[in-house]
């Protein structure tokens, strides 16, 4: 009878006995088709569009996740019995069980920076597996704690390993109290022998729960307001930065963030929403923004055309005279207290249009922020351009998966539109 | 990784690309040859995560995480390229051989023990293999490999629990002497 260890180590052999031959051809390949292949410095929005995949950043890492975890459950075992009774809002028999698993999730909340920590904002508060860290958005971490229940409404934190920010020994404690649909979490301010551990925690948190895992975005959301966190209209091209709060709004039930990129965000519901990633072949109902637009040169190559004006004027007057679009002029509205220039854009009989994912569509905005955006001769949209300032404008885009959808949905999301607020760094 | 050449990669400069697909290549194509086990296969799979990676560039926030991305496109087209061998590969298994039902647990001492061993993980799923093959052949941890995977750590441990119980029976069974069948 083998074990599994023999397997492993037959395994391991195995896998090493196997001859790698040349893999020149192979480059040659790959390159030949890099040099016919464009990046896809763009998104492409509307229905029906196949998304590239995203790649950001998955937080905060954690090539240590589980062994920091064991090293604090094995610190908290050599401290039992050498606890000091701390005071606690209410004690009762939760005191000294594990979090909730309601509780053990990853947040994302407001900004805040920890003297004497890092000079960059930390923006996460990471409680999975039972054990705090607060993340910075690029995998700096910082407060290793273990947690627990100091009571049913009150969280334990305590330090247990040295080199972190706080001593070993060092205990906090916390109340807490989740939101009805534990998707957001409060932690108000408490006791801590740490009191740098008190600017990292306490506040509102919600739960990250993209269903890209290489994406920031929030998923499901509760009804309430919320706050963008990379997406940035003033931003620096090319440039990634938290910008916690750029962009706010209202959110009734039954919707999903999707994206929040420097240069763009989405607001999606209806069937396919909650499971959105990229790629999506069919995109649910939404609502996009883009910064910096700029009308596309076409040919599907993704890139702006430079001989256009940016403000929303020159583009809005760009787009009326496409001859491949056909484009009917709606009342403006008001979007963040800013004038927005409504347009109904489809594409006209007899359009030129262009390949991209294997479907013919005519590009319309080519940013050179790294997103592009076009039509499929079936698409609808509703397009808005709004002058931020002087400098600055931006793209929203209201798209039905189902062109006869569109005022159903242009109606859904008015209230969101309206409550959509815009705040300079 | 050279953060730099992703960078310059990143905003478009192919000369870089061509450099870091030169370093990564043989690599990816040994690891996907292994999780797929046919050469023609793992080099497609390959080309396809090294020219989605080059499209999707722009795209990646963080230029030290290239060679992890990297790793999950190429799982990622393995996955593809399995549903292939699954839809083409002829309905194949190996027979047992007559020879006595013993095994050299300190190497590859007989080609019995690669054929059953090729056998046996083959029956895995390409899912269940990645992991093998990510923990095994390049010694990740698991942690590193429900990263590179994207899912978590549990699901990459009961994963290659159930892989590797699967090729202990697997291998016990086939060591076992009994008659050749007819196959269908």
């Amino acid at each position: 009878m083998s074990t599994e260890r023999d397997v492993a180590s037959l395994l391991r052999s195995w896998f090493r006995s196997e001859p790698d031959g040349s893999v020149d051809h192979v480059i040659d390949a790959i390159l030949g088709e890099v040099d016919a292949t464009n990046q896809r410095r763009s998104t492409w929005w509307p229905a029906r569009r196949s998304f590239p995949v995203n790649t950001m950043i998955k937080f905060g890492i954690a090539a240590t996740v589980l062994a920091m975890t064991l090293a604090i459950g094995y610190g908290l075992w050599q401290n039992i019995g050498n606890q000091q009774p701390v005071p606690a809002p209410s004690q009762d028999d939760a005191a000294g069980g594990a979090l909730p698993v309601a509780v053990q999730r990853f947040y994302v909340g407001e900004p805040r920076i920890l003297d004497g920590v890092s000079d960059k904002e930390f923006v996460a508060l990471d409680l999975t597996s039972g054990v705090l860290r607060v993340h910075q958005a690029f995998g700096i971490t910082a407060l290793l704690s273990a947690a627990s229940l100091a009571a049913s409404d009150a969280i334990r934190f305590e330090t247990v390993l040295g080199g972190t920010e706080c001593d070993p020994g060092d205990v906090g404690t916390y109340p807490y109290r989740l939101s009805p649909g534990e998707r957001r979490l409060v932690i108000e301010a408490g006791t801590d022998d740490c009191a740098i551990r008190s600017d990292g925690v306490v506040g509102e948190w919600i739960f990250m729960d993209c269903a890209s895992a290489d994406n920031w975005c929030l998923g499901a959301l509760e009804p309430g307001s919320y706050a963008s966190l990379f997406f940035d209209p003033w931003g620096t091209r090319g440039e990634v930065v938290t910008r916690h709060g750029a962009l706010t709004y209202e959110i009734p039930e039954g919707w999903v963030n999707a994206d929040d990129r420097t240069d763009f965000y989405s607001l999606l519901t209806g069937e396919g929403a909650a499971d959105y990633t990229d790629p999506c072949i069919e995109c649910p109902d939404g609502l996009w923004l883009g910064r910096a637009p700029n009308a596309a040169a076409g040919g599907c190559a993704g890139e702006p055309d430079a001989s256009v004006g940016t403000s929303a004027a020159e583009l809005a007057a760009w787009l009326r005279s496409h001859p491949s679009f056909d484009v009917v002029d709606r009342p403006p509205v008001t979007v963040g207290g800013r004038a927005a220039i409504v347009l109904d854009v489809s594409v006209a009989d007899g359009a030129t249009t262009c390949e991209v994912e294997r479907e013919r569509i005519v590009e319309l905005v080519a940013s050179q922020e790294g997103y592009s955006w076009g039509l499929s001769p079936s698409d609808r949209q509703r397009v808005m351009f709004i002058d931020l300032d002087e400098s600055v404008t931006l793209t929203l885009s209201i798209d039905p998966l189902e062109a006869a959808d569109l005022e159903a949905l242009a109606a859904e999301v008015a209230p969101i539109i309206a409550s959509m607020r815009f705040t300079e760094p | 990784m050279d953060s730099e050449l992703v960078i310059r990669a990143q905003r478009g400069d192919r000369e870089a690309y061509a450099t870091l697909v030169t370093r990564v290549t043989a690599r990816f194509v040994a690891v996907s040859r292994r999780i797929l086990r046919d050469a023609d296969l793992a080099e497609d799979a390959t080309q396809q995560a090294l020219v989605t990676a080059w499209q999707n560039l722009p795209k990646l926030r963080d230029p030290a995480r290239f060679e992890a991305w990297a790793y999950r496109l190429l799982v990622r087209a393995c996955y593809a390229e399995g549903k292939k061998e699954r839809r083409w590969a002829p309905n194949l298994r190996l027979l047992p051989a007559d020879e006595p039902a013993t095994k050299d647990w300190d190497g590859l001492g007989s080609v019995i023990d690669r054929d059953q061993l090729e056998s046996a993980f083959r029956r895995l799923s390409i899912e269940h293999r990645a992991v093998v093959v990510l923990h095994h052949y390049l010694d990740l941890p698991l942690d590193r490999v429900a990263e590179l995977l994207g899912v978590p750590v549990g699901t990459v441990y009961s994963r290659l629990h159930y892989a590797t119980r699967r090729l202990r029976v697997a291998l016990d069974a086939d060591a076992e002497p009994i008659q050749r069948e007819a196959m269908p």
